[in-house]
């Protein structure tokens, strides 16, 4: 099943105490094909000090110690792919630090698929969650959603996807933690119809400053990332900063000025990122055409309603009403089942938008 | 000598006639009270030999043994004082006159004079329904006594002028019985709906709630009246009948919280606050059944001001008594059963930092956060409440405009006409309000059209509705319906009812 030297990774990636930088020293720059402890002893010494290189190398050695890793990594339904192999991806491939080992749990085919990344921040407003949604939906036609698991946008992102099966979740820990435990659900359900991936190794809990980090995998295994959201100083513009690094296109949402969340996606957008109103714009930069199936139909009070959502931008049923010379009550069915067809969104306190 | 008096003790709100039996003999000088009897009623001893003192009458100097029968139920309280004294005196010849079917309740002060007591209401209906018709009830008893029809009521002052008047010395008249009247109540609130400036949505959320009996969760942010909407829901309200009235009184009467007025006319409205513990929302208690906050509620409103504030524990107390009307507080002294029929009128913010949804205040808060805050109320609790409802945020304009505002009297009238809808179709069966239909009652006074149903599909898919949800909305949808005098529930009737439950969703 695995290469001699496709476990030898494996192993070395399931030793906590040895990092990327050591992984790299000791296969010479990944110039090597295994590792060579005798050349590099003193480094790793330095590093790591004298008991831990020796209980290091001797657990790397100790054949019970793999044959129980792997046991382990069967019963959980971990696949592992490593830079060794021909199934690794080739968007990943390129970048200069690609992770050596992928756990995989899931459908590992959609590691040869197209993949984009679409992410976001925690907090994000609720009718660019409702958009994110959409357009990730949409864009399953073409791509693999790539995107993290975090409450908020990244979360809109996965549910947007998950109904074609096409995404990958980038974990930043094992795959023994489920973090956000508020995401438990839809993690097992990416596992099942979709695919989780994550450099570390199953028994890695979720640390602050490996999030940064993952965050190279989701931009490097895409073709393109799209921002939904973006403060100031916000995870999803590391991400942006990393696909712009591997020269990957880079999209974002537009935001009216003074919206905390939108300000990291104004700030792409300036640089040079692509506007992106509807998927449209994205599958232009790609020579790609979407399905045209707009099949709402709509009355003329609800065409008349939603052109005035759509005119005011949010719009509050009290003002709306007054506009339109009814009761506020008179137009709870209409903005239902304006809601229901997908075109506005509530954003609460009785206050709607529309989506695109 | 031996003599027998008439009281009552009650056991939750049912009232069960007590023997008041006492023998003087010669012998040691002694003085005991069996059969039962609480600390309240072993102190009447010193109260009882004071006020006879102290009324110009004789306290025996003999062996006196009192039973209260039937032996085998606790007595509470202090209403055992005047029939203590009345049969302390017969069983010593003070007093020869006939005391039989006259039931006596009252406390006496050292002075013997009579003090009012509590539960007078339900032991009196209780005692009627079992053939006593003459009462000497403590003067401060009277308005309350007033409203039983067919009763003979005799209000005195003090054991004075009760010997007097057992003994034909002075004559008394019984008190006047007095009708009930409805017609000032609403007059009597202090809350209008007119008094709330804009909240157009939440007030006709408000009137569907009314007007099918649904219970209702207002959400919004903090200080844009949501408290101030609540309390206009009684106003709302149709009148309560005379049973009704009599019904809320009684639990109001054993819970000592009547007002000088006699009997409780205007729906109560109750607000405990988020320190409430079960036992002071349920009822309980571990010598005398104290009835709850959702027991006083009845017939009235139960407002829970910021809901996720309380203990899960209490709030999952009240998903029995929401879905079978009455509470059965069990405990080792035995059952009680309370009425709990109330109308759940709770608030909440939308989120921890309660600027969700607000137009010119930002919510700092993460999806994820505000889920765990909407979570602290659970699944089923929520889904008792058919209604949920988010207060705008209100604006300068709304507090300044002069928009003219529906008063409370033209949203009753249309809940009113609602209600008789409702009363004509559930003629035969066991409810009285849409939010009381069964699964039985669903499908036969709901039937939804093809075009319903494919909306309400939909609705589903979109707003990620729970299963148990659709029996909800499907009545919501007949109060909507109900209140346009329409016989059929239409698409919009459905959509509308949808948009109530979004607090249901996972949407965010």
């Amino acid at each position: 099943m695995y290469t001699e030297e496709e476990k030898n990774i494996i192993t070395l990636c399931s030793i906590k105490e040895i990092s990327y930088k050591c992984r790299e020293i000791l296969y010479d720059g990944m110039n090597s094909r295994a590792p060579d402890f005798e050349k590099h002893k003193s480094y790793l010494i330095k590093t790591l000090s004298c008991g831990v290189y020796n209980k290091v190398k001797s657990e790397y050695s100790d054949p019970l110690y793999r044959e129980e890793l792997f046991a382990r990594l069967h019963e959980a339904g971990i696949v592992c792919v490593t830079v060794f192999s021909n199934r690794y991806p080739r968007y990943l491939a390129n970048i200069p630090d690609a992770p050596h080992v992928l756990f995989c749990k899931g459908n590992k085919d959609l590691l040869f698929t197209r993949c984009f990344a679409v992410v976001g921040s925690r907090r994000t407003q609720p009718n660019m969650l409702k958009l994110c949604k959409k357009i990730t939906r949409e864009l399953s036609e073409h791509f693999t959603i790539v995107s993290g698991i975090a409450d908020g946008a990244d979360t809109a992102a996965v549910e947007g996807a998950l109904e074609s099966g096409k995404i990958i979740s980038v974990l930043a820990n094992g795959f023994d933690y489920f973090y956000p435990a508020c995401n438990k659900s839809l993690i097992e359900k990416v596992a099942e119809k979709g695919l989780l991936l994550s450099e570390f190794p199953p028994d890695e809990s979720p640390k602050s400053y490996n999030f940064p980090v993952r965050n190279r995998i989701i931009a490097g295994i895409s073709e393109g990332t799209l921002i939904v959201s973006a403060g100031k100083k916000s995870g999803a513009g590391i991400t942006a900063n990393y696909a712009a690094e591997y020269d990957r296109d880079v999209f974002a949402f537009p935001y009216s000025p003074g919206v905390a969340s939108g300000e990291g996606c104004n700030k792409l957008i300036k640089e040079g990122a692509t506007l992106v109103e509807t998927v449209d714009d994205v599958f232009f930069a790609f020579g790609l055409e979407s399905k045209k199936n707009e099949n709402n139909v709509l009355t003329e009070t609800e065409s008349e309603l939603y052109n005035i959502i759509k005119e005011y931008g949010e719009a509050f049923i009290p003002d709306v009403a007054k506009k339109l010379g009814k009761q506020p009550y008179e137009l709870i069915p209409v903005l239902s089942s304006l809601e229901i067809k997908e075109l506005i969104v509530r954003l609460g306190g009785n206050r709607y938008s529309a989506i695109k | 000598m031996l003599s027998e008096i008439t009281s009552f003790a009650l056991c939750g709100l049912e009232g069960v006639p007590v023997e008041v039996e006492t023998d003087i003999n010669k012998g040691v000088v002694s003085y005991d009270l069996v059969g039962l009897p609480d600390t309240a009623v072993k102190e009447s001893k010193e109260r009882v030999r004071s006020a006879i003192k102290n009324s110009a009458l004789y306290f025996p100097v003999n062996k006196i043994t009192i039973n209260l029968a039937p032996a085998d139920i606790k007595k509470e309280g202090s209403h055992y004082d005047l029939p203590l004294a009345v049969s302390i005196l017969k069983a010593s010849d003070q007093l020869t006159a006939d005391t039989d079917g006259i039931v006596f309740l009252g406390e006496l002060a050292l002075d013997g004079a009579l003090r009012a007591v509590t539960g007078i209401l339900p032991i009196l209906i209780s005692a009627k329904a079992k053939g006593f018709t003459r009462f000497i009830v403590p003067k401060g008893n009277a308005n309350e006594a007033s409203y039983i029809e067919g009763t003979e009521v005799y209000a005195l002052e003090s054991l004075r002028e009760a010997v007097d008047f057992l003994s034909g010395e002075k004559l008394f008249k019984p008190v006047e019985h007095r009708n009930f009247k409805v017609t000032q109540s609403l007059r009597s609130y202090n809350y209008d709906m007119s008094l709330v400036r804009g909240q157009k949505v939440a007030k006709r959320a408000m009137e569907i709630a009314v007007a099918g009996g649904h219970n209702i969760l207002l959400a919004g942010p903090p200080g844009t009246g949501k408290t101030m909407l609540a309390r206009c829901i009684p106003t709302i309200m149709p009148d309560m009948t005379f049973e009704e009235a009599l019904e809320v009184t009684k639990i109001h009467s054993i819970s000592g919280e009547l007002s000088e007025e006699g009997i409780v006319s205007l729906r109560p409205f109750r607000t405990p606050h988020h320190t409430a513990t079960t036992v002071s929302l349920c009822g309980g208690g571990n010598v005398k059944i104290h009835a709850g906050e959702i027991s006083k509620a009845h017939k009235g409103v139960l407002f829970l001001d910021e809901l996720p504030e309380y203990t899960r524990r209490t709030l999952e107390s009240l998903r029995q008594p929401l879905e079978d009307r009455v509470i059965t507080i069990a405990r080792a002294g035995g059952a009680v059963t309370f009425p709990a029929e109330f109308m759940l009128c709770a608030s909440m913010n939308p989120c921890p930092c309660g600027n969700y949804g607000s137009s010119y205040l930002t919510c700092t808060c993460t999806p994820a956060q505000i889920h765990k805050y909407r979570n602290k109320i659970s699944g089923p609790l929520l889904d008792r409440i058919d209604l949920q409802v988010e207060v705008d945020g209100i604006n300068y304009e709304d507090l300044t405009g002069e928009s003219k505002e529906e008063t409370s009297t033209q949203v009753k009238e249309r809940v009113e006409r609602a209600r008789a809808i409702q009363r004509e179709r559930f003629k035969e069966d066991n409810v009285t309000v849409n939010a009381n239909m069964g699964e039985k009652q669903i499908k036969k006074y709901c039937k939804l059209s093809r075009e319903c149903e494919e909306v309400l599909r939909n609705a589903f898919e979109t707003f990620h509705l729970s299963a148990r949800a659709r029996a909800r909305i499907i009545k919501v949808a007949r109060t909507i319906a109900d209140l346009s005098w329409s016989e059929e529930i239409t698409p919009e009737h459905i959509l509308e009812a949808a948009s109530y439950r979004s607090y249901d969703t996972s949407s965010l």
